[in-house]
């Protein structure tokens, strides 16, 4: 329903804004990370407790998600964050970084990690985003995910 | 708060990254907890240790097959760990760990009952509340396992046993923020004071006497 309702009876959201790691930085679909949220959220608390928590994810991007559900029901978002293991089969993990209670000022505080900056070490590929680097050792170990301190 | 976790050579993660991962994820620090089982005990290279944000705790989780075991096994690692772990999943064997004073955490119980839970109290024997099976799974999975930490918390309150709370993550991927571990216990029954509770305990069971700072989060 999208009429307008009176002021007194408008809902109130709060906005979680929530970083999204892979491996190796694989691609996470906006569209998959948002089935994902769906589904655990329904698997976690079924769907009378989702109908009232609202959740929808606003945006996705450069490792940034920014969820909204309702202003009661932040533990609620968490949780289903906190259950996303995979997205269309590629392991992630979702740390929550800040909620906020308009969009523009969660963008304006929390600011998206960045696109991973592709790089080699000893032949193989990487990635790197700030402290974090990602080595593909295929043939041997796979992905062996360290900071720059390991690979100095 | 301390979340309890595995690295490197156990897992695709560095011990570093783990702490890096647990940092921005809100702990005070990580014991690295790789398993052990008889062989050569664990080795952590924590690269970069002290210019990372937070404590990195050297531990162990011992996986012993029966009690005698167990006592082999625990006696000789206490010296060498800060925190010496031991993974439930025999009855026996849950029941020894709580009774040993070399033991310091119970993790993964699945076997207990309220004996189990009344020693680990008299011998100061903290137990998880493995909240891993919880994020990961779901159906009989996730159920057998919210049924387990009901029980389990209704028993350490009646005897007043410790409680520490983890997701067991294997890798920096697994690691959940420490609110969003909350909201979850939250919603499979433990109330915000016990998960409190079991963060403070976590800093006692690696020995930081400094005044914990709990945050009380609403």
């Amino acid at each position: 329903m999208t009429k307008t309702l009176p002021k007194s009876l408008r809902p109130s959201y709060r906005y979680v804004f929530f970083e999204v790691e892979s491996l190796a930085d694989e691609e996470v679909t906006e569209r998959g990370l948002r089935r994902a949220l769906w589904w655990e959220a329904q698997n976690l608390y079924g769907d009378i407790t989702s109908a009232r928590t609202e959740l929808d994810l606003v945006e996705h991007s450069e490792g940034l998600g920014v969820l909204r559900c309702r202003h009661n029901y932040v533990d609620e978002a968490r949780a289903a964050v906190a259950c996303v293991d995979t997205v269309d089969g590629v392991r992630v993990g979702c740390v929550v970084v800040g909620v906020s209670g308009t969009l523009d000022a969660g963008r304006e505080r929390y600011q998206p990690p960045g696109e991973a900056e592709r790089t080699e070490l000893d032949g193989d590929r990487a990635w790197r985003r700030g402290l974090r680097v990602d080595v593909d050792r295929s043939g041997q170990q796979g992905v062996l995910c360290g900071t720059t301190y390991d690979f100095r | 708060m301390y979340e309890f976790s595995r690295c490197h050579p156990e897992s695709r993660s560095t011990a570093s990254r783990v702490t890096v991962t647990a940092a921005k994820a809100g702990y005070d620090g990580v014991v690295l907890r790789n398993p052990y089982s008889g062989g050569s005990p664990p080795e952590y290279t924590v690269a970069g240790e002290d210019e990372l944000e937070v404590d990195v705790v050297h531990g162990v989780e011992v996986q012993a097959d029966d009690v005698q075991e167990l006592h082999g096994y625990v006696g000789n690692l206490s010296s060498k760990y800060s925190v010496v772990c031991v993974e439930g999943g025999d009855e026996d064997v849950e029941r020894a760990a709580a009774a040993s004073t070399h033991v310091d955490v119970l993790t993964a119980p699945r076997e207990f009952d309220h004996v189990t839970v009344r020693e680990a109290a008299e011998n100061d024997v903290a137990i998880e509340v493995d909240l891993g099976p919880v994020v990961r799974e779901s159906g009989g999975g996730r159920v057998a396992a919210l049924k387990d930490i009901r029980l389990l918390t209704k028993l350490a309150t009646k005897y007043d046993a410790s409680l520490v709370a983890s997701a067991s993550p294997e890798n920096h991927l697994q690691i959940r923020g420490r609110r969003e571990l909350r909201a979850v216990a939250s919603l499979a029954g433990v109330d915000g004071s016990t998960f409190d509770a079991a963060a403070g305990t976590s800093h006692d069971v690696v020995g930081d006497d400094e005044d914990v700072d709990v945050e009380v989060v609403e």
